[in-house]
């Protein structure tokens, strides 16, 4: 099983290189708003990594950080900016507290899970979670849909649903939960690259405190809060996010002495 | 509105029925080779995986087109000439004898010569093959009634424009397990029979919609004492009435169950 | 002659019509390991079965599908002269197995589909099965048309079912080897076709009906290729095609979105890419191309019915699904456009709805928004 790389756009030859890396049950292709909002120039690659949607969870034997990792390894270069959105986020973060330098000279993380390091496991926690990402599923097949989900009657929808969670299955849904659990211990202060916590107010996953705790763990992480981003801010608000991303190209191109 | 069709061939195949009882004249005669000796109408090439339904089906419509001993060259598919087959025991045989065979060799026992005889249109994609018409290709397997049902199939190929020419042809088979699937009626006549229609005026029209005009019925005591022909027995009463009318000089004659309003008249005015 | 269809209903291994395009959508495959008494005999593996099959599934299945479908479009069966065609590859010839097995004998009648339409659906005037392979159900909804057509009818439930039998899995058995585990429609590396059970219901009204419509069928083209018993032929699929356009009096070039047929064999997914380049590619159409079998395996006689149904629903959400079990486009699908991986937002004008059977019996319906 290899990672497969889908170039949204060329650009110039020597244009910043950007990596985009997709949350659970989500595609590749979910980037393309982001994509179009980020210029001609930049070189923009989309990780398609094996837990999008409608995979068979065959990739639970390695961690979600391995298969990141082989990911960015078949890049041309150390991506100028790596952009993770929810569980991608999660390998990323991984690949970060390891210090590993082929995740980006910047990242930005939109809404990973985050448990802070206070937060008790309980089975409230555990049925909040299972709640949760049935929403998330909902609602990321309802952001795939576009404005076409407008049409779609309520029972395909939920239809949908139910065989996405059936497919994900018990064992799927523990690992992610397990990765969430396990958040609490990754050693943040390694983290000294700048990276941007991107969080939305209407997010159930990453509430606006976790995601101030995660930020404030990491000594290069500052934090972007909008009360109007919710878990799939980089489709809605594609070009608030373009703005944050194009923030940390410069700060890459700054940092390793390419900016023209 | 009459619907109006007109034939411009038919036969009959019953191998071993007596035809002199019906008035047939010059058809009374005419020998109909069995399924077994089908090569001596058709040719021997190509014949040697065909299943007796099918042979017999090939030999009615050869006949019907009015084709001389032997086999024909196959002409680049006619699109304008269509086939509509009625039968629903040509292929039980065939699928009784894989199964067994599955079950008591196993699968890869199994002839590929017997493939397209597990799906039912075997009779029907067989004629369209060995005569090469390219039309629509139908096969009816309604039960006792598959002839009418193929006759108001072939009237509507024929009004829509999608043929100029409809072979009709019905056929049943008395094979064993044909047999014991028709047991508790009357006995299984094994043969074909073929009504080639078309729309182009001609001399003998077909009546296939109500009203119909006034007929008296084909003599029915004949057909019944040739057998059942089942899913082929409204055809073989088609071409019947066509060659009584045509060729023997009876009026308009009505086809259909005697208790029943008919549900074709051969002959008369169109 | 264009129609409208009013109701329609799908059984497949999925589940409900709308079970199923939710299916397809998420790019689920419903293989399983054959359940059937003679698999370890058959060299077949796997097939996709539907829930409540067994002796007469294919009549049960039909059955539920024209009563979902008549309640839906509400046919009123004492007021109109309604007739119904049923479209079957296979009949019910696994009581004809059965019976050469066991001996137990079916009833003839149910080896048609007479008395599975008349139990829901006791008004209908006529009942007639065409028994045409895998392509039946697109027959039998060119017939319909032609009878609203001609005024034959008032409405007409154009039905079909099917279920696996022994004999056609011992055919499939004899020229897949190693066993088929999925089927991979359109890819490189397909490896063959398998079967699963499947029904299907459209009720069809005159194109001046009143009342909700689910959509228009601008026209089916009919062919028989006449070329050989079991293989399909390029030429036979293209006058198909032809046919289609040219009753509905529409371009191939107008066409955006194809339900292929699309059985992941060896020669059917070639001759098929090449009448689609020959016919909608050479006329300047560039349509999406997706197809179900990968999914819901091939429903044999029900297929045409079940791409209808999914066609319907395309058009009704704009959403297309990908084509389950592809990977990599098959050479001669150079230059057309296969939806893979997700599903696809597209809102489609014309749909065109392929289905081919043994026999080199070829429909090619055209359907539409109403």
């Amino acid at each position: 099983m290899t990672v497969p790389l889908h170039v949204l756009n060329e650009g110039d030859p020597d244009g910043p290189l950007v990596a985009f890396a997709h949350g659970l049950e989500d595609t590749w292709q979910s980037w393309r708003p982001l994509a179009e909002q980020l210029g001609p120039r930049r070189h923009l690659v989309a990780l398609d990594l094996p837990w999008r949607a409608g995979n068979d969870y065959g990739w639970r034997r390695r961690s979600p950080a391995h298969w990141l990792r082989s990911g960015l390894a078949a890049l041309p270069r150390t991506p100028d900016v790596l952009v993770a959105h929810s569980f991608g986020g999660n390998a990323a973060l991984q690949l970060l507290c390891a210090d590993e330098p082929l995740a980006g000279h910047t990242v930005a993380l939109i809404c990973p899970l985050y448990r802070p390091p206070g937060r008790p496991v309980t089975w409230a926690l555990f049925d909040r979670s299972r709640e949760t990402f049935a929403q998330h599923i909902h609602d990321g097949l309802r952001t795939r849909m576009g404005s076409r989900a407008a049409r779609v009657d309520a029972g395909l929808l939920a239809a949908m649903t139910d065989l996405a969670i059936e497919r994900v299955g018990p064992a799927g849904f523990l690992t992610v939960f397990e990765q969430y659990l396990a958040t609490a211990d990754l050693s943040l202060e390694a983290v000294d690259r700048p990276v941007a916590v991107l969080a939305g107010g209407a997010d159930p996953t990453l509430t606006p405190k976790a995601a101030e705790v995660l930020a404030a763990g990491m000594p290069g992480g500052r934090l972007h809060l909008r009360d109007d981003y919710d878990h799939f801010c980089h489709l809605r608000h594609a070009r608030g996010i373009a703005d944050q991303v194009a923030d940390l190209v410069r700060l890459a191109r700054a940092t390793t002495g390419t900016a023209g | 509105m009459t619907t109006a069709l007109y034939a411009t061939g038919w036969s009959l195949h019953l191998p071993g029925a007596d035809l002199s009882a019906a008035g047939t004249g010059k058809w009374a005669r005419t020998e109909a080779a069995t399924a077994d000796r089908a090569a001596t109408l058709l040719g021997r090439k190509g014949l040697l995986s065909k299943d007796p339904a099918t042979r017999l089906a090939l030999c009615a419509v050869h006949r019907a087109l009015g084709l001389a001993p032997g086999r024909h060259p196959v002409p680049e598919p006619l699109p304008g000439t269509a086939v509509v087959a009625c039968s629903n025991l040509g292929n039980v045989e065939t699928v009784a004898r894989v199964a067994r065979t599955v079950a008591e060799v196993g699968g890869r026992a199994v002839s590929v010569l017997d493939a397209p005889g597990v799906s039912s249109n075997v009779v029907s994609s067989a004629v369209a093959l060995w005569f090469g018409f390219g039309g629509p290709n139908m096969m009816i397997c309604s039960g006792a009634r598959s002839g009418r049902a193929g006759l108001r199939t072939a009237a509507l190929l024929l009004a829509a424009g999608r043929a100029d020419r409809v072979v009709l042809v019905g056929v049943e088979p008395a094979d064993e397990i044909a047999l014991a699937l028709h047991a508790g009626a009357p006995p299984l006549r094994a043969g074909a029979a073929c009504v080639v229609l078309t729309a182009h005026p001609g001399p003998l029209a077909v009546h296939s919609r109500p009203p119909l005009p006034a007929a008296v019925p084909v003599p029915s005591g004949p057909v019944d004492r040739w057998g059942d022909s089942y899913g082929a027995r409204d055809v073989v009463t088609l071409a019947l009435a066509a060659h009584l009318v045509a060729d023997e000089g009876h009026g308009p004659l009505a086809v259909g169950d005697p208790d029943d309003e008919p549900f074709a008249v051969i002959g008369g005015a169109s | 002659m264009p129609a409208l269809v009013t109701g329609s209903a799908v059984r497949t291994c999925l589940g409900d019509g709308r079970r199923t395009f939710a299916a397809l959508l998420s790019g689920a495959c419903g293989a399983v390991p054959l359940r059937h008494p003679a698999r370890a005999r058959l060299n077949v593996s796997h097939g996709y079965h539907a829930a409540g099959t067994g002796p007469f599934g294919a009549a049960r299945m039909l059955s539920a599908c024209v009563a979902e479908a008549a309640a839906a479009s509400g046919l009123d069966t004492d007021r109109r002269r309604v007739t119904a065609l049923v479209g079957t590859g296979l009949r019910e010839l696994g009581a004809v197995e059965e019976f050469a097995l066991s001996g137990v004998r079916p009833p003839r009648s149910r080896l048609h589909f007479a008395e599975a339409v008349r139990r829901v659906l006791p008004g209908v005037t006529d009942v007639i099965t065409v028994s045409n392979a895998c392509s039946a159900g697109g027959h039998v909804l060119a017939l319909a048309e032609d009878m609203l057509a001609q005024g034959d009818a008032d409405a007409v439930v154009v039905a079909a079912a099917d279920t696996m039998t022994q004999s056609m899995l011992a055919m499939i058995g004899r020229v897949s080897d190693p066993p088929t585990t999925r089927v991979r429609p359109f890819d490189r590396d397909r490896t063959g076709v398998l079967l699963g059970d499947g029904a299907a219901a459209l009720v069809v009204e005159p194109a001046d009906a009143s009342g909700p419509a689910l959509a228009r069928v601008a026209g089916t083209g009919l062919s028989c290729d006449a070329r050989h018993e079991t293989a399909p032929d390029v030429d036979g699929i293209c006058r198909a095609m032809r046919d289609a356009y040219a009753r509905a009096g529409r371009e191939p070039a107008e066409t955006d979105l194809v339900i292929a047929h699309g059985t992941g064999t060896a020669l059917n997914d070639p001759a098929e890419c090449r009448a689609l380049r020959a016919v909608v590619g050479a006329a300047g159409g560039s349509p999406l191309i997706t197809a179900v079998k990968g999914a819901v395996g091939h429903t044999s006689g029900a297929a045409a019915l079940v791409n209808a149904d999914v066609a319907i629903r395309c058009l009704a959400t704009g959403l297309v699904p990908p084509v389950a079990g592809l990977r990599t486009v098959l050479p001669e699908g150079a230059g057309l456009r296969f939806a893979v991986e997700d599903f696809v937002g597209l809102q489609p004008r014309l749909v065109q709805v392929n289905a081919f059977g043994f026999g080199g019996v070829n429909a090619v319906s055209l359907l539409e928004a109403p």
